[in-house]
């Protein structure tokens, strides 16, 4: 609390300087008041039953063109786009920001009317929900990012933060814990997995352990951030497997069987398994992982002197317990302060920090509250026994040159 | 004697938690119906759980190749693209998509290497036509199933594919792995294992 007082009273320091450099700058700028202008009365009033952010305000998704899809996911007719995380201002990730991975899909055009949810397979009463009955039913509202296993780090000096870390998302998520309706339905003894499916284009389906399932923290999502779950990210049911890699975390979601053994589905294999020759395996779990996101791979400081280094920091195994900041390659580090750390959300960090003018390389490391630290690409290649593009949680170092350009210099 | 009502106390609390189990507390949703509980394009499991029914052979998925567009994306007899070699050992002949695909799957090392039938069914079934996934019938996806199968050696043309049949097949690229729900690659998530080092 005593920080974030001491940390708004910089920030109007800082404003009041910039106010006081405008005024000596005299005729021409807007002194130390903004100039204002009215918007006009038409769109004022429209914007009052739905609001829209401000016309200078042009953050958007960016978009991959198709020759990334097919190099990510082997699919020439992607529906992807990156979230703009240098951007970010909070730990809540903008529904319409929000990263997409949706694998060939466009959103289904689906009336929440005519939509279902079944809860079939090994269970004593296969039931089948409409969206108003899951809402009379007990919900939650938990914070949760949702990474997909593909946002990995890559070398490449000209690869921007979002290139390398795009790919996730933080909302606050409203529905139906899982275990409730399994409990609804009575799960048989000898069930060990659930498959989630999914009513997109691509009929996309996973599965998880149902002890994954039966921890009360997965959920059958219809809220995001306060409104119903938007296209691109589910509507109206989005299953939500806090901590999972994202492709568990089904959109569209029409039906949850239970199962004994996990079923194998076009997108179980092939480019989404372990490098191994199994014919299903899954890292489950993402991170622990932390990323600088200002200043960081594709931005440019745009003068010496104070800056404040901001990112964040996220594990699929809990809360955040810690990040450390170097700014000097790695010799030494410090710890950032960080929070809100909530469970398996991102989780923002900040360390303010003095550009001299030199070049300097600034990386971040998180631990979770399992203990567990962001290793460095050595330390992932020694745990996993590859040094795999997918899955990779590994510390990212930017580069900072005598310029003010900021490089990937993983 | 204390401990004793203790011990009788939470059995009873135990017990309670049980039934609760069993029976649904809110009786919100209505029992699904038999048709609803084989949807079309469902997952099926490894060993052909949910599969439904229906049959078809290689003869007849010879000509759904070619009336149904496969052939269009993987050329006139499976290898000339552009999408992925579905005869032979290796994948589609695009250095770029097999330099991703290395070693990983079967687009890099061809349709042999898939380590279940099941799978090939399951990837046709839900995966194809590309953008046009839901199109084929079950007997359509058997019968082409039937056809990939031929055309890689593993099956002769006229033997006949079902949900009884397609699961005992058995795939030269399964090599020794064997099915078992302790395996590993199934078991392998615990809530507290560890994804990283410690410290």
């Amino acid at each position: 609390m005593h920080k974030d007082k001491t940390a708004t009273r910089r920030q109007l320091l800082k404003g009041g300087g910039a106010a006081l450099v405008g005024l000596a700058a005299g005729a021409g700028s807007a002194g130390a008041q903004s100039l204002r202008t009215a918007t006009p009365e038409g769109l004022a009033r429209e914007l009052m039953a739905y609001g829209r952010r401000s016309r200078f305000v042009e953050t958007g998704r960016i978009t991959l063109d198709n020759k990334v899809n097919m190099q990510m996911h082997g699919d020439p007719n992607g529906f992807d786009a990156l979230t703009p995380l240098g951007e970010q201002m909070g730990i809540i990730t903008p529904a319409p920001l929000h990263f997409i991975s949706s694998h060939g899909d466009p959103p289904p055009d689906i009336d929440p009317a005519k939509h279902r949810l079944m809860i079939y397979g090994m269970v004593e009463r296969p039931l089948v929900f409409t969206l108003d009955e899951l809402k009379r039913l007990p919900s939650v509202s938990r914070i949760h990012f949702i990474e997909c296993l593909a946002n990995s780090p890559r070398p490449g000096k000209e690869r921007t933060l979002e290139q390398n870390h795009g790919l996730i998302g933080c909302s606050e998520w409203t529905g139906v814990p899982l275990s409730l309706l399994l409990k609804e339905a009575g799960v048989k003894p000898g069930a060990r997995w659930v498959v989630g499916e999914s009513l997109g284009r691509t009929q996309q389906a996973r599965s998880f352990p149902i002890a994954k399932a039966l921890m009360d923290d997965t959920l059958v999502a219809y809220g995001q951030n306060g409104e119903p779950v938007q296209p691109h990210n589910g509507y109206p049911l989005r299953l939500v497997v806090p901590g999972f890699e994202g492709k568990f975390q089904l959109k569209w979601l029409r039906s949850v069987k239970v199962t004994e053994q996990p079923y194998v589905t076009y997108w179980e294999h092939g480019s989404f398994t372990r490098r191994e020759r199994t014919p299903l395996g899954s890292y489950w779990e993402q991170g622990p992982k932390s990323v600088i996101t200002c200043p960081a791979g594709g931005q440019r400081l745009p003068d010496r002197g104070h800056h404040t280094i901001v990112g964040f920091a996220w594990s699929g195994a809990g809360a955040v317990s810690r990040v450390e900041v170097s700014t000097d390659g790695g010799r030494s580090w410090q710890d950032a302060e960080i929070g809100p750390a909530l469970p398996m959300a991102m989780t923002r960090f900040k360390l303010p920090w003095n550009w001299d003018g030199g070049e300097a390389v600034l990386q971040s490391r998180c631990t979770d509250e399992r203990g567990q630290v962001q290793p460095t690409p050595e330390e992932y290649g020694a745990f996993w026994g590859e040094y795999a593009a997918p899955h990779n949680n590994v510390i990212q170092p930017w580069r900072v040159t005598s310029v003010g350009r900021v490089v990937n210099a993983l | 004697m204390r401990c004793s009502a203790g011990w009788v106390a939470a059995v009873v609390v135990l017990a309670c938690a049980s039934a609760a189990a069993q029976g649904p507390t809110y009786n919100l949703g209505r029992a699904a119906t038999e048709e609803e509980l084989n949807p079309a394009g469902a997952a099926i499991g490894l060993d052909g759980q949910g599969l439904p029914p229906g049959s078809g052979t290689a003869a007849e998925g010879a000509l759904l190749y070619v009336a149904r567009g496969c052939s269009q994306c993987h050329g006139p007899t499976g290898v000339e693209g552009p999408g992925p070699h579905l005869v032979g050992e290796r994948g589609s002949g695009n250095a770029e998509y097999d330099a991703f695909y290395e070693g990983g799957n079967w687009q890099g090392r061809g349709i042999r290497n898939f380590m279940f039938a099941t799978q090939i069914w399951s990837w046709i079934n839900q995966g194809m036509p590309l953008n046009q996934q839901g199109f084929l019938t079950a007997d359509e996806v058997y019968a082409l199933t039937a056809y990939l199968l031929h055309r890689n050696g593993i099956i002769e043309e006229d033997d006949v594919l079902d949900a009884a049949s397609l699961p005992q097949v058995r795939m030269p690229g399964r090599g020794t792995f064997a099915y078992t729900p302790d395996h590993p690659a199934y078991s392998e998530w615990k809530p507290d294992m560890p994804r990283t080092r410690t410290r």
